[in-house]
C-alpha cells in the first residue's frame, strides 16, 4: 500500500510539473503579448506554480528523511536512499526542468518573491531533514546540518540547469554521472570524522534479486 | 499434471571445489568501491550471499553435469547403457551446439538408444525436465531417465567484474550487476525410473506450471552479462506463486497449508522471505542454502533436495513440495512423497 501510495504521489508531482510547465510556455506566450497591449502578467502564476510544484520534491525529501528517522532507520544509508529518490523524481521531471530554469531567473516581482520564499523553505526543509536523519550523529557530520542543507540545495538546482541543457542521451549520461559523483562526495564528506569513514554503513536492508 | 508410476531412484550433487566468498569480489572491486564510497560487506548485506563456488578454470558445465551423472549412476548400482534418455537443463551453455545432454551422454557412454536433448527453461529447467522424462516413464515410453543440471557461473561473475572496474561505472552501474555477482555453480543429477525398476519409495507425485509472459523481458541474461528489473520480478514472481501453491493443492488433492519441507529455488534473502512470507512456510520448514552457494540456477532446487534429504528433514511417506520460479516469467510446482 505504502508503494502504491508513493507511486501515486509521483505520478500526480509529474502531472503537476507538466502541467505547470505548459503553464509557463502559454502564460510567457501570453504575456508577451499582453505587454504589447497593456495587459497583466499571467506568466507569474503560472511560474509560482511550478515553483511550488518542485518544492513538493524537496518535501518528499523531508518526509522520507523524517519517516526513516522515525523508525528509527537514520544515518548515511537513509540520507543517500532519500537523495537518490529525490533524484529520481527530478530525473523523470526532466520535461520540466527548462521551465525551471526560466522560471528561477524570471524578473517577475511575483516570481522573484516567491523564488526567496522556496529558498528559504527548501533549505529549511533539507535542514530539518538532516537534522532528523543524523541525530545520531550530530556531531560527527564534517559540515553543520544548516550549511549542507544549503550546499545540496545549490547542487541539486545546479543539476537541474545542467538536466534544461541537456539535449542528447549523452548529455542526460553526463548529468547522471555528476549526480552520481556528487553522492559519492556526499558520503565522502559528510561523515569525515566518524571512525567508519565515509563509507555506507551496515546493515542493510535485503533488495530483491532476479529469480 | 498427476503420476502414479514415476520414481525419483537417486539424485546427487558434485559441489565445485572453488570457494569464492563475497568479500573476495569486494576486494577484487576495490577500487570501484572506494571509487563510489561503498563499504566491504555490502553485497551480503544487500544479498545474503556470504559465498558461492565455482569450477577450476578448465572446466565446463557439461563437466559439472557429466560428475554428478557419473555420481548418480554408480550410487544406484546402474550402468550408462541403463539410461534410455538423457535430459540436461542448465541455464549455462558450453556451446550453442551440440546439445549438452549429448556432450554429458558422450562423458557417460550412454548406449545409441538414449534418446539426449537440452530442456531450456531458466532456473525452472531442472524441474521442467523432470516433468518431461516422468511424462515418458508414465507412458510406459521408457523405464529409466537421467536429468542434469551443470551450471557455471565463472565467465558471467569475471566479465561482471571487468565491466564495474572500468571507470565509467557508477553506483548505477553497480546496482544493475549486483544480481550476477550472487551467481554459483553447482552439478546435480536425478534419475528417474518406472515403478518397476524402482527402489526407494520416492514417489513422483506430479506438479503444476503457470506462466505470465508479459513479464518476459524483465531478466535478460547472456554468457557474459545480465540486465534484470528485479523488484518487478519479484511482486510478479511471488503473485504467480501464490496461484500455482493453491493450483499444486488442487492438483495433488493435498489438504491446505505447510507440509513438513518445502524445497525452494535458491535466489536471496529478499525473495526468499518474500515468498516464504506470501505462501505462509514456517521458516524452519525451507532450507537456505544461497547464503553458502548463491544463485545456482536450474540446479538450485535439485541440490537443495538432495541437501535436504542428506540432513534427515525428509521423512518417508510424507510429502515434500518443490517450489520454483523462474525467469520467464515462469512458475512450477512438484510434490514428492519422500
Amino acid at each position: 500500500m505504502a508503494d502504491r501510495d508513493e507511486s501515486l504521489r509521483r505520478r500526480a508531482g509529474r502531472r503537476i510539473l507538466g502541467a505547470a510547465s505548459r503553464l509557463v510556455t502559454r502564460g510567457r506566450l501570453r504575456a508577451e503579448q499582453g505587454d504589447a497591449s497593456g495587459e497583466t502578467r499571467p506568466a507569474a502564476v503560472a511560474d509560482v506554480l511550478l515553483m511550488e510544484s518542485q518544492q513538493a520534491a524537496y518535501e518528499q525529501l523531508h518526509r522520507r528523511f523524517t519517516e526513516r528517522a522515525g523508525r528509527g532507520d537514520g544515518g548515511l544509508l537513509s540520507a543517500t536512499d532519500a537523495l537518490d529518490a529525490m533524484w529520481d523524481n527530478i530525473r523523470q521531471l526532466r520535461g520540466g526542468a527548462p521551465a525551471i530554469l526560466r522560471t528561477l531567473s524570471s524578473g517577475d516581482t511575483t516570481v522573484q518573491d516567491r523564488r526567496v520564499r522556496f529558498y528559504e523553505d527548501s533549505t529549511h526543509l533539507l535542514e530539518d531533514a538532516i537534522r532528523a536523519v543524523f541525530a545520531a550523529d550530530l556531531g560527527q557530520l564534517a559540515i553543520p546540518p544548516e550549511r549542507l542543507a544549503v550546499l545540496i540545495r545549490i547542487a541539486i538546482e545546479g543539476l537541474v540547469v545542467e538536466l534544461a541543457q541537456a539535449r542528447t542521451p549523452e548529455d542526460v549520461a553526463q548529468v547522471d554521472q555528476a549526480y552520481a559523483d556528487l553522492r559519492a562526495l556526499f558520503q565522502h564528506v559528510v561523515r569525515s570524522e566518524s571512525g567508519a569513514g565515509p563509507e555506507l554503513q551496515l546493515p542493510l536492508e535485503p533488495i530483491p534479486l532476479p529469480w | 499434471m498427476r503420476y502414479r508410476r514415476v520414481y525419483i531412484q537417486g539424485l546427487q550433487v558434485v559441489v565445485p571445489p572453488v570457494e569464492v566468498t563475497t568479500r573476495s569480489l569486494e576486494r577484487m572491486l576495490g577500487p570501484m568501491y572506494r571509487r563510489l564510497g561503498l563499504s566491504e560487506g555490502i553485497l551480503e548485506g544487500l544479498t545474503g550471499v556470504r559465498s558461492r563456488r565455482f569450477w577450476p578454470d578448465a572446466s565446463t558445465s557439461a563437466d559439472g553435469a557429466a560428475q554428478a551423472a557419473r555420481a548418480v549412476l554408480d550410487a544406484e548400482g546402474m550402468r550408462a547403457s541403463d539410461v534410455q534418455v538423457l535430459v540436461s537443463t542448465s541455464v549455462s551453455k558450453d556451446f550453442l551446439e551440440p546439445p549438452i545432454a549429448s556432450l554429458v551422454g558422450g562423458e557417460l557412454g550412454v548406449g545409441e538408444q538414449c534418446a539426449n536433448f537440452d530442456v531450456g527453461h531458466a532456473c525452472l529447467g531442472f524441474m521442467s525436465g523432470m516433468l518431461t522424462v516422468a511424462n515418458l516413464i508414465e507412458l510406459g515410453q521408457v523405464d529409466v531417465a537421467l536429468v542434469v543440471a551443470g551450471e557455471s557461473s565463472r565467465t558471467v561473475t569475471q566479465a561482471t567484474v571487468r565491466r564495474l572496474l572500468q571507470g565509467s561505472s557508477d553506483f548505477g552501474t553497480f546496482r544493475d550487476n549486483l544480481a550476477t555477482l550472487t551467481l554459483g555453480s553447482m552439478g546435480v543429477a536425478a534419475l528417474l525410473v518406472s515403478e518397476d525398476r524402482a527402489t526407494t519409495g520416492h514417489q513422483f507425485l506430479g506438479g503444476v506450471s503457470r506462466a505470465s509472459t508479459r513479464h518476459s523481458r524483465l531478466c535478460l541474461g547472456t554468457a557474459t552479462e545480465m540486465t534484470t528489473d528485479a523488484p518487478t520480478l519479484l511482486k510478479a514472481g511471488v503473485d504467480l506463486a501464490s496461484t500455482t501453491y493453491e493450483a499444486l493443492h488442487d492438483e495433488l488433492e493435498l489438504p491446505r497449508g505447510p507440509v513438513r519441507e518445502h524445497i525452494l529455488h535458491q535466489v536471496g534473502k529478499a525473495n526468499h522471505d518474500a515468498l516464504i512470507g506470501r505462501l505462509g512456510l514456517p521458516a524452519e520448514r525451507v532450507l537456505r542454502l544461497y547464503e553458502e552457494f548463491g544463485n545456482v540456477g536450474a540446479a538450485g532446487v535439485p541440490f537443495t533436495l538432495a541437501t535436504a534429504a542428506a540432513q534427515g528433514r525428509l521423512t518417508p511417506g510424507e510429502e515434500v513440495l518443490l517450489l520454483g520460479i523462474g525467469s520467464g516469467l515462469n512458475c512450477t510446482m512438484l510434490g514428492i512423497r519422500w
